[in-house]
């Protein structure tokens, strides 16, 4: 069963238009873990922001549990954004003057389920061993742990798709590792599908499928191994 | 996104702080600046509506001119003047006291009326003398329309009506012709006659001038001295509604041929001044109010910068651009009302204080309003103030893109 399907997707910048994604077609499954790789400007990174609808497409369509995502307009698409999606960046974009728990439940408090998710977030605290951090401040913890906290905050919603944006390139060989691992884990045990940008060809290759990107286009398309539905 | 917001605010202490007190003393200034001005207005306007009364009936003044003489002449179009005639015509006295105390009697807007006569004298005692306005009045109406009685320092008005000769006189006068109370003091009129007058009270109205001039007897006192036996110059009036009083002024005035003013057609010239005051306050008060709005624009303006990823990552996890508006708005306005009630409680300790300062004129110490209407306007002011000053930066936060901010981090 496909979760998300791309179907021509275009996006250029500028004027004249500098193309940056040219016509990529491709679905993805429930249960994915994708790798997307390729070198600096190939377009990954604009690839999962389009896909996720964080940004306009110039053409083409996208499809994410059968809804075109970027037909949906204001609260349907937030909700949609709150509900499906969740998202690792790079920089762990915690809120400086909220403790671990309280960033965690940030998405759930958009609809005041933060009580309701609460037994929740301590869970994914605890599995991501940062429970001893609840209380702490972005400033008074690691950075591998800022980054555990950041993905329990992707989870904390039960999404279907995780996106993550090079969600080890600020950390080092052990702390993206853990991070590595995490990833395992949530789409093994909560079957969740992971789109994932990276540099890193070890860690793309860890996933059950590797897009790599050249010049906008999929140069190559590999399921590495077969997930379980 | 109260949450988010409280915590942004408790987390810049510096900088809410300094929002803070730039709104107290926004409000605060208002409170003071306003209290101050229109206290002083208050207190002259009071002087203005119960010293002198609603309504003055006076003699009137004429002056002529070619239009005066219109209708003397046979066939007046072929009269050409060569010199236009001038001058004045004036009376001594009211054209009928008791037609108009017949009229002021059947008023609906009446609560009581006071027959005055007022003639030019010269006090003297010893070998000091002094240009005074000497008036009569009937004491115990003079009381019911005016509040001479609130400046009384020694004596009981009333005591004018016991004896004949009797007089009250301000404590400058009393000063100038170095006399005290029960002292008896000559006043010669116009007419001729020197009056051996006994001082029995004095006042003290603040006003230098009446201080300095005015002497009071009784009615019959002073028509005596000034051989003017039954001639009434002047009928102050007390109406039920002072600020009605123009339009019951203006009625009688066209009845009938003597002059009739209200308390503010008399003061024109100072309430229009007071107009000038209020723009003056106006005018500085809403410059408060600009450099209060400022300053929240430019501080949370700062604040939106500094939390660009903040509204990257709410914007990533469903937040809309109501919500992000919602965030940086709530911020300013909280502050707004909490600086503005601060604010308000600062003005008025303030005004307290103020009060308490002693100055040589009027009721000896600073005069404040404490009209409820200063305080509700220095709030809504305020805190429109900061609605405002928050709303601009707040929609710049909620119209940035997330990926925007996204790409420009990493």
């Amino acid at each position: 069963m496909n979760i998300i399907e791309c179907k021509d997707v275009v996006r250029s910048f500028g004027e004249p238009p500098l193309v940056i994604l040219k016509s990529l077609s491709f679905s993805v499954e429930k249960g994915e873990f994708i790798g997307i790789t390729g070198r600096s400007g190939s377009g990954k990174s604009t690839l999962l922001y389009v896909m996720s609808g964080l940004d306009d497409l110039s053409s083409g369509e996208v499809k994410i549990s059968g809804k075109n995502i970027h037909d949906l307009k204001g609260e349907e698409l937030h909700r949609f954004r709150n509900r499906n999606m969740g998202f690792v960046f790079q920089f762990h974009f915690l809120l400086p003057e909220l403790t671990t728990q309280e960033n965690i439940l940030m998405p759930a408090r958009k609809y005041r389920e933060e009580k309701k998710r609460e037994k929740y977030a301590l869970s994914l605290m605890e599995q991501f061993h940062v429970l001893h951090c609840k209380d702490k401040r972005p400033s008074q913890m690691s950075g591998g742990e800022m980054q555990r906290t950041a993905i329990a905050r992707a989870l904390v919603m039960e999404p279907e798709i995780l996106f993550a944006d090079e969600p080890t390139g600020n950390l080092d060989s052990e702390n993206g590792e853990i991070v590595m691992e995490i990833f395992e884990k949530v789409n093994r045990d909560f079957g969740t599908t992971i789109f994932m940008v990276t540099h890193e060809q070890d860690y793309a290759a860890r996933g059950s499928r590797q897009i790599h990107l050249v010049d906008g286009e999929i140069d190559s398309d590999a399921r590495t191994r077969r997930i379980k539905n | 996104m109260w949450f988010v917001a409280l915590k942004h605010i408790f987390s810049r202490k510096s900088q809410t702080l300094l929002t803070f007190f730039a709104i107290v003393l926004g409000a605060g200034g208002y409170v003071i600046f306003s209290g101050i001005q229109l206290g002083f207005q208050e207190y002259m306007i009071d002087r203005l509506i119960e010293r002198s009364g609603h309504i003055t009936v006076s003699t009137r003044n004429e002056f002529i001119t070619a239009q005066s003489l219109k209708g003397y002449f046979f066939n007046d179009s072929a009269v050409r003047w060569l010199n236009t005639p001038s001058g004045r015509r004036s009376y001594d006295k009211l054209s009928s006291a008791s037609e108009w105390y017949r009229k002021i009697r059947l008023s609906d807007d009446v609560v009581a009326y006071a027959p005055q006569i007022s003639k030019e004298a010269i006090a003297t005692r010893g070998s000091f003398s002094q240009n005074v306005n000497l008036v009569g009045v009937d004491p115990v109406r003079q009381l019911q329309v005016t509040n001479i009685e609130q400046d009384i320092t020694a004596g009981n008005f009333r005591s004018l009506n016991n004896g004949n000769s009797l007089i009250f006189v301000g404590e400058r006068l009393m000063k100038f012709l170095g006399a005290k109370i029960n002292d008896t003091v000559n006043v010669s009129t116009a007419a001729g006659t020197i009056t051996p007058m006994k001082i029995i009270g004095t006042f003290d109205t603040g006003d230098r001038r009446t201080d300095e001039r005015t002497v009071y007897a009784s009615l019959s006192t002073v028509q005596n001295a000034t051989n003017s036996l039954g001639e009434i110059t002047t009928i102050v009036i007390r109406v039920k509604d002072y600020t009605k009083a123009a339009d019951v002024a203006t009625q009688w005035n066209r009845l009938n041929s003597d002059s009739v003013e209200s308390w503010d057609q008399l003061n024109s010239d100072r309430l229009s001044m007071m107009g000038t005051q209020d723009i003056v306050r106006n005018v500085t008060t809403i410059a408060f109010i600009v450099i209060v709005a400022f300053g929240i624009y430019n501080i949370l303006n700062m604040v939106v910068n500094h939390k660009m990823r903040d509204i990257a990552i709410l914007r990533s996890i469903g937040y809309d651009e109501r919500d992000t508006e919602f965030l940086f708005l709530v911020q300013g306005v909280l502050v707004g009302i909490v600086g503005a009630l601060a604010g308000l409680v600062f003005g008025y300790l303030g005004c307290s204080y103020i009060e308490t300062i002693r100055i040589p004129m009027g009721r000896m110490h600073m005069m404040i309003s404490w009209d409820i209407i200063i305080y509700v306007k220095a709030f809504f002011l305020v805190v429109g103030a900061s609605v405002i000053a928050s709303y601009f930066p707040a929609r710049a936060a909620g119209k940035l893109s997330p990926i925007e901010i996204i790409r420009s981090t990493i």
